[in-house]
């Protein structure tokens, strides 16, 4: 059913903006219309950077946090605790933020001190300061580094020269040198040096040597990473209040929600516009006497141009269907919510491609205990439920057709109707009588319509019509019926030539264009056909589990002999039995979802359904990790 | 074993073989799409595999064409029909075809769509069913060549 909606219209004082915005959130029960030129919004930039710094520190604190628990608790948080307590929950955030960015600085600080100690390591065996290292008056010193394949060379023409030198510590940059030359030589020895690539390396001008400046570096790095693991610990004691900045997430998305809500202020006042279903204005107007006594307020009917957003009400069966349908498109506030009709044939459709007693007791119990465990919210937990309805008609067609976890079992007696890989046959008859009737259910639902709307002509000429087309041509292949059916089509086809084209004046112009209208007959009949997936569908998924049952046996062997092997191979099979199966369920449902969907989306709703509506979304407080809110 | 068993064989292995090979190749093109959209919005995932899984059914709809074909020679019951004359063999064979060829281009050509459907679904993720739709539509002439394929499958002996 598609709820009636009222417009309504509040003003309020200024300074009760906020408090008004703040009950009406808590409501949850308005949609506030934006008018483009004159609404305005709070600007929100801060709650924005917040909920990035919120974002980023949940990320960082993933690590730390202990693994979620196998039972779902839900999160249950007050109201007031929700409204009032913000800042605190922000002190715990830049304090985490804090710690982590001492790690970062500290961990900066590491590397350029790893880098440090790569470059002093080859001189570690210098036993002098390095600021000792200056030329005398006859001695110029050198420190460098050489390739080590020159290393014979090197000594060579050092040796020529009458050079003292001395071999140090190897890197990747080379061979660490130190030598001194006779001041008059020197020239002469760095220029043959060079031809053997030498680098001439000068060490800072430091009153330690090379082990002192490592030592106390290495004290330095040690005292880093103790430092590290102590704010690593504390950030993995603030990883137990994460929940904090969880609630701090929903906190100031829920305040970003408020702020940039559309109202149009005056100079001393606030009007707000919004939508509320017609059974829920109670709640709004107590919403807004407990923000003030000085307001104005009234409910209105929509005006014929205005077009109010779609609520849809059904029972707990059919509402998780519903997401399916806006999935396609949200139905418009003036037509018949297609949910319930389409539901019930989504359910039996999925059922039919499913097929299997087995998988059809696997997905019922498995969504069940999925969704009381692990407590999802929102299009996650109405896909489940489909899914887990879906179980029943899925064991019901599997009855049907004899079918358990791909065996051909027949219990108490119950024979199967119908065995797809059997009687394919039979099975495309039926899938194609099956879309006969989902397409007139649909143009039954196109004629309710029309009849609410009063338009007789369009409910006997437009659905009608087609219904006694569609049901005569089905008459046609039943020997006992063919007569009627002959008269039932011709009737229908006379119906549409002389009726589609009533817009016209022109009796040829009306004949022509209902005609016309008729040749659409061709696009039934494709419709129609479309059905035949279903057989496709349940005929796939009842072979592949048909062969994962022969691959099990073939692993399973003989067992009428036991032995210590049997026991093996036994074991062996229910591996391939367990993976098989759930391979083949997997896609069954996958295939199952879309193809159903599919003939619901063109199929179905192309006779009737317009979709031209929007979602009605609320102001309400935005809940991402919080399930529940108490309010007293 | 008789000509005909060996071409029927031929037929059996083809459809699993050019069917279960454009589903590769098309899943695969779906999903080198889809990788790019996940390493910028991982929370489409759920969305992107069902897209990318779509062209995997034509291989699907091959095999089961296979294993008909297995179940009519009798080779899952033990007895296989080992006198089968050659133009049965052929008869099996030709009902092979259609799931063979459409099953290959048609997971091609979905895998296209399934592409064009991943990126629609990056840049508007509420699209994502529309883009499921779309993508399944050019999947109905592989399930129409399924059908032809059973259908003469199951009533050639």
């Amino acid at each position: 059913m598609i709820v009636p909606m009222k417009k309504v219209q509040i003003v309020v004082l200024k300074e009760d903006h906020e408090q008004l915005m703040l009950n009406l959130q808590k409501t949850g029960e308005v949609m506030l219309i934006e008018h483009p030129e004159i609404s305005q919004k709070s600007d929100a930039t801060t709650e924005e950077i917040m909920l990035q710094r919120t974002r980023k520190t949940l990320g960082l604190l993933k690590k730390y946090r202990d693994k979620p628990k196998f039972v779902k608790e839900l999160n249950k948080v007050d109201y007031d605790d929700f409204v009032s307590n913000i800042d605190q929950r922000i002190e715990l955030l830049e304090k985490i933020e804090e710690t982590y960015e001492e790690i970062q600085h500290l961990k900066a600080d590491n590397a350029t001190l790893q880098e440090t100690l790569k470059t002093y390591q080859p001189w570690e065996q210098l036993t002098v300061p390095f600021d000792k290292i200056v030329n005398t008056k006859y001695a110029y010193l050198h420190t460098g580094f050489i390739e080590p394949r020159y290393c014979q060379d090197f000594i060579r023409i050092l040796d020529e020269h009458g050079s003292e030198y001395e071999l140090l510590g190897k890197t990747y940059d080379g061979q660490a040198v130190f030598f001194a030359n006779y001041y008059a030589d020197d020239l002469a020895v760095i220029e043959s040096l060079r031809a053997f690539n030498f680098t001439e390396n000068a060490l800072p001008k430091l009153p330690l040597t090379a082990t002192q400046l490592l030592s106390e570096k290495e004290a330095q790095l040690q005292a880093n990473n103790d430092r590290i693991k102590e704010l690593e610990e504390a950030l993995a004691q603030y990883a137990k209040h994460a929940g904090d900045l969880e609630i701090l997430t929903d906190q100031v998305s829920s305040i970003e929600v408020r702020k940039t809500a559309p109202v149009i202020p005056t100079d001393a006042t606030v009007y707000v516009e919004g939508w509320v279903r017609h059974d829920r204005v109670d709640k709004v107007i107590e919403a807004i006497k407990e923000t003030t006594d000085i307001f104005d307020c009234e409910f209105s009917d929509p005006l014929p141009d205005e077009l109010p957003p779609t609520v849809t009400q059904n029972n707990r069966f059919v509402a998780p269907f519903e997401i399916i349908t806006n999935m396609f498109a949200t139905p418009s506030p003036y037509e018949v919510d297609p949910n319930p009709m389409m539901t019930f044939w989504y359910w039996i459709i999925f059922g039919i491609m499913m097929g299997d007693a087995g998988y059809g007791l696997v997905m019922l119990l498995f969504f069940w205990a999925f969704i009381k465990i692990k407590k999802p919210k929102g299009n996650t937990l109405n896909l489940y439920k489909i899914l887990m309805y879906s179980g029943i008609t899925t064991m019901i067609w599997g009855i049907v057709f004899g079918s358990y976890f791909g065996f051909e079992w027949h219990p108490f007696g119950l024979k199967p109707l119908l065995t797809p890989l059997n009687n394919p046959l039979e099975m495309l008859v039926m899938s194609l009588v099956i879309g006969g009737l989902h397409i007139i259910s649909g143009l039954l639902v196109k004629a309710y319509d029309n009849f609410r709307k009063k338009d007789f002509v369009a409910v006997f000429s437009d659905s009608l019509s087609w219904i006694l087309l569609l049901v005569g041509i089905g008459f046609f292949f039943l020997p006992q019926l063919s007569n009627i059916g002959k008269y039932l089509a011709l009737a229908g086809a006379l119906i549409i030539v002389f009726f589609a084209g009533r817009k016209n004046r022109n009796p040829i112009k009306r004949i022509g264009s209902g005609l016309y209208s008729l040749y659409g007959a061709t696009g039934y009949m494709s419709d129609i056909l479309s059905y035949s997936r279903i057989l496709a569908l349940s005929m796939s998924s009842g072979v592949i589990a048909l062969v994962m049952n022969l691959l099990a046996q073939m692993v399973q062997g003989d067992l009428s002999t036991f032995s210590f092997m049997t026991i093996i191979k036994l074991l062996m099979a229910m591996v391939v039995y367990f993976v098989g199966h759930v391979f083949n369920l997997a896609m069954g449902l996958l295939s199952a979802y879309v193809h159903a969907s599919r003939l619901q989306y063109i199929e179905f709703f192309g006779k009737f359904y317009e979709g031209s509506g929007y979602a009605f979304t609320p102001l309400e407080n935005k809940l991402t990790y919080i399930d529940e809110l108490n309010v007293n | 074993m008789s000509t005909g068993l060996l071409i029927a064989i031929i037929g059996a292995l083809l459809s699993t073989i050019v069917a279960g090979l454009g589903s590769a190749i098309g899943v695969q093109m779906a999903g080198k799409a889809a990788t790019g959209v996940v390493s910028e919005r991982p929370e489409l995932f759920g969305k992107l595999l069902i897209l990318q899984a779509l062209p995997g059914t034509q291989g699907i709809y091959g095999f089961l064409v296979s294993v008909l074909v297995f179940v009519e020679l009798g080779f899952l019951s033990g007895s296989p029909e080992s006198a089968l004359e050659t133009a049965k063999g052929w008869a099996f064979f030709g009902a092979c075809m259609p799931i063979t060829i459409i099953g290959l281009l048609s997971a091609l050509y979905q895998a296209r769509m399934a592409v064009y459907s991943i990126q629609m679904t990056a840049k508007q993720p509420d699209a994502a069913a529309k883009g499921m739709t779309m993508t399944v539509l050019v999947e109905t002439y592989a399930i129409l060549a399924l059908l032809v394929s059973i259908l003469l499958v199951t009533n050639i002996i």
